[in-house]
């Protein structure tokens, strides 16, 4: 791996032990079932037919829900699935208003990417899917009359509004109409525009509550008939979607989450694959009436056994001891380290890894980020080995490593919080 | 406590197909009337009390204890030879189809293409269904009452109806009472919920509450009290303004008439205020039934064949312990029926009904044109059941489905299974062992049965294709 990019890696899992989102295979450990089951027999398997899919993700706080949704982005990426990573929150982007996740979630679409090396930013967004979509369609044909006869071919999506819109950007694009193209984009986020250029476009609806689902199907259609596989939908820090003041809101984030649910079951979004990752199941299902009900009918796994193809993917389940998967991820991040800074580390670094991670799970297994303690700990004594070959990390060491982060990540995210919620 | 009504038990069953006491004959090897107890070992159900919630046992030690129901497990034994008879359907379907259908079921659903192939022991139900239907498409509309105990599939057989009636051309919603959410007594929040789920289909496509109001805008409904005003609205509505979606919620049962018609408000609808408001009280029941008996006649005059209304855990209604929300609920009920039943006397102002204290109105507008199906748990001592059931003369009685039923399911969805994983293969025995299982730990009625069946087969099918390690699969 390139060293500046390891470096990266290095610097943002040292920081804050959360992944950064490309460079994610090199330190990835115990998701390949779930992930060979995703790729084989969904991006491979159903998904090429029009089908769809639901999976919850649940697992702790630094138990690897954003890992393991950047690893499904790769494969999508490399099955040349369009992605969409939308995390979750309670202001901009609650569950119970669908017209704000639609809007987080065009915002957010991405074409297949390179993995391995961050992506520049404006490579993100519709813009940039309808930008790529013309620059492909003129590799393709560079004839105008052509484009805009394909154009013509293009199937029409369930919403004639947004099969006008996204027509109407490939061709302002074409002509070189700046301006045009800019309020069709803007169209296309979400937001409203002037009543003219909607009557030019013949653009009749409005993205509301009451057309979300109708634009979400439309973009999924429409990401299909420009020549992707399909479109994965990667929901992070659900909870914070969830945590919505009123009982009714809640309700009502928790019916359209039934209705995503149920369209998958009904294959009303082809093509589509939804991931929705949540730290505990309980967060979601606990609670009493119809719409819990249904939820839970339709969320619980039977068994308590791990099923790599049911509705639940349980991260905090993977098979592999913890201690197990702590050394084997340790050792992943080491050998990062070794090629972000040149040279090998001292044969220290094995036994570090080990009673690290035997600490982190005897002492702190109980503190729901364990993992991410881990993680940031072993880069800390990394570090150290580094700059003194000598040193020696035993208990005792390791035992003040693992409380010095678990303060500072404390501190951190108590910030974080606070900072969002006033 | 024995049940006096149709010979049918009290008791609710913790399992699929498990009645104490099964309509159907009793199969060889099968001992219906076991249960387990974590602590207590085996036992006998000699009784049951408290609508089923809870059980008198007696255990092999000889102890005799009243137990609540979800603590016991029923243990009941299927002869082996069974599933050799079990029959199956779909031996058509692809593998695309097959692998939709497993995908879906893993959710826990049964897709709205398959509902009607994915009935199971319900001929005869599905036959009355059909030929209310039938009778709806000539303009005749009914009331029925769907009853079965918990796991019955009450619910399946409502999707069954939803699924035939959009198919039929009729305009259909299908919600679910709750006490919180959507009481009876609230006869606006049931309006908003109804509306909420409103479809039909039309040239292959499905459409909703809007655009039924957006094509009625060519009919004459002046004499309306409410959809008149509304409509006049409509066809004036400038399509590129953004208050309309506050009219649209409003009239859609939202809580926005501050925003719609407020003088005030930056949303304002201008001429909102001769519009109806659409009441909160609990007394209004004749201006919903009036509004819903509106909708019916619209889906007629559009060439539609009529309004279907399916209502699920309409027991609801016996969860009102406040005497005047009890009567209240029962009276929007009993409106709701009398208006499917295009009952004369409420045709007009009725003295003997409750109305909103504003504007009463008749329950029923011009020939309305409207099915209406309630599924309920059976509760013959209650008195708000009492009257609903004694209104309704239509009823339809599910038991819990009888074994053959669940093995021709269980047979469907082998043979769906193989045909969505060509290369897998699974043993008689091990089929024998899952189906047995899947009886045994279903007390949530099919849909768990089902979701139980596929994730036993995904994990055999892993552990087989080493997709999953030793460790996530093993017992």
């Amino acid at each position: 791996m390139d060293q500046q990019l390891a470096k990266a890696i290095i610097s943002k899992l040292g920081a804050t032990g959360t992944p950064p989102e490309f460079g994610i295979e090199t330190f990835t450990i115990g998701l390949e079932p779930y992930l060979a089951v995703v790729e084989e027999e969904y991006l491979k398997g159903i998904l090429p037919y029009n089908l769809s899919s639901f999976k919850l993700i649940t697992g702790n706080y630094g138990g690897g829900k954003t890992h393991f949704l950047y690893s499904v982005r790769n494969l999508a990426f490399r099955h040349n699935y369009c992605v969409a990573y939308v995390s979750l929150n309670p202001s901009e982007c609650p569950f119970d208003r669908l017209e704000l996740v639609y809007r987080a979630i065009v915002a957010n679409l991405a074409a297949p990417q390179p993995v391995d090396r961050p992506a520049p930013v404006w490579e993100k967004g519709i813009e940039s899917v309808v930008r790529r979509w013309v620059v492909q369609s003129r590799k393709a044909a560079d004839r105008k009359e052509v484009l805009l006869r394909q154009l013509d071919e293009l199937p029409v999506t369930e919403s004639t509004s947004f099969s006008n819109a996204v027509k109407g950007a490939f061709s302002a694009l074409l002509a070189e109409d700046g301006e045009g193209f800019s309020q069709l984009v803007q169209w296309l986020k979400g937001e409203d525009i002037a009543r003219e250029v909607r009557a030019q476009y013949r653009i009749s609806e409005r993205v509301d509550k009451a057309t979300a689902f109708r634009m979400l199907r439309s973009l999924i259609q429409w990401v299909h008939a420009i020549g992707y596989a399909g479109l994965v939908f990667l929901f992070d820090e659900a909870e914070r979607g969830m945590s919505i003041s009123s009982s009714r809101d809640k309700r009502r984030a928790l019916d359209n989450l039934r209705q995503l649910v149920d369209e998958c079951g009904n294959s009303r979004l082809p093509g589509a694959m939804f991931f929705y990752a949540i730290p505990d199941e309980n967060l979601l299902l606990d609670g009493s009436g119809g719409v819990y009900e249904a939820l839970k009918q339709r969320l619980r796994s039977v068994f308590s056994q791990t099923n790599p193809v049911g509705v639940r993917i349980n991260l905090e389940e993977l098979g592999i001891e913890p201690v197990e998967f702590l050394v084997g991820l340790g050792t992943k991040l080491a050998e990062l380290f070794e090629a972000a800074y040149g040279g090998r580390l001292p044969e220290e670094k094995s036994r570090a890894i080990s009673i690290l991670a035997k600490r982190a799970v005897s002492a702190f297994m109980f503190d729901i980020s364990y993992r991410r303690l881990f993680v940031v700990a072993a880069i800390e004594a990394f570090h150290r080995l580094r700059a003194e070959p000598g040193t020696v990390i035993d208990g005792k060491e390791a035992d003040r490593l693992l409380r010095v982060t678990s303060q500072r990540l404390g501190q951190a995210d108590r910030e974080k919080v606070e900072g969002e919620e006033y | 406590m024995k049940s006096t009504r149709g010979e049918r038990p009290e008791t609710r069953e913790p399992g699929v197909g498990s009645a104490v006491e099964s309509p159907e004959p009793a199969l060889s090897g099968r001992s219906a009337r076991l249960v387990s107890h974590p602590v207590f070992g085996e036992g006998e159900v000699l009784d049951a009390r408290w609508r089923g919630t809870e059980l008198l046992v007696k255990f092999t030690s000889g102890l005799k204890l009243w137990l609540p129901t979800r603590r016991v497990r029923l243990v009941a034994k299927f002869d082996d030879d069974l599933l050799k008879f079990g029959t199956s359907r779909f031996r058509s379907i692809d593998r695309i189809q097959a692998c939709r259908m497993i995908e879906a079921f893993r959710l826990g659903i049964v897709p709205h293409q398959d509902v009607e192939a994915f009935t199971f022991g319900r001929d005869r139900e599905m036959g009355v269904i059909d030929a209310a239907l039938l009778q709806l498409g000539r303009g005749q509309g009914e009331a029925y009452l769907v009853e079965g105990d918990y796991g019955t599939g009450k619910t399946h057989l409502l999707e069954y109806i939803h699924h035939r009636a959009l198919k039929a051309g009729m305009v259909t919603s299908l919600c679910q009472f709750d006490p919180h959410e959507v009481s009876p007594h609230r006869p606006k929040r049931v309006y908003r919920e109804i509306v909420h789920n409103l479809r039909y289909i039309q040239g292959g496509r499905e459409y909703g509450f809007r655009d039924l109001l957006r094509q009625a805008g060519e009919l004459d409904l002046s004499d309306h009290v409410f959809l008149g005003p509304v409509l006049r609205k409509l066809s004036r509505l400038d399509p590129g303004r953004t208050e309309n979606e506050v009219f649209w919620q409003w009239i859609e049962g939202e809580s926005t008439k501050e925003y719609a018609t407020e003088r005030q408000s930056r949303h304002r609808v201008r001429g909102g205020q001769r519009i109806p408001a659409l009441y909160d009280f609990s007394t209004a029941a004749d201006f919903y039934c009036n509004i819903l008996s509106g909708i019916g006649w619209i889906a007629r005059q559009l060439g539609l064949k009529g309004l279907v209304l399916l209502i699920d855990e309409a027991e609801t209604v016996t969860h009102l312990w406040d005497v005047i929300y009890l009567t209240k609920s029962i009276n929007f009920l009993e409106g709701l029926v009398r208006t499917a039943q295009n009952d004369p006397e409420v045709r007009h102002i009725s003295q003997r009904m409750i109305h909103n204290q504003v504007r009463p109105v008749p329950y029923i507008y011009r020939d309305p044109s409207m099915l209406l199906v309630f599924a309920t748990t059976p509760n013959p001592y209650d008195y708000g059941y009492i009257r609903i059931a004694n209104r309704v003369k239509q009823k339809l009685e599910l038991a819990p489905l009888a074994d053959r039923a669940l093995v021709d399911l269980f047979a469907t969805l082998m043979m769906t299974y193989q045909r969505a994983y060509p290369g897998f293969d699974i043993s008689e025995f091990e089929q024998k062992r899952l189906f047995s299982a899947a009886v045994q730990s279903g007390n949530e009625g099919v849909r768990s049965f089902i979701k139980f069946c596929v994730e036993g087969l995904d994990v055999a099918r892993t552990r087989a294709g080493g997709l999953a390690r030793r460790g996530m699969v093993d017992d």
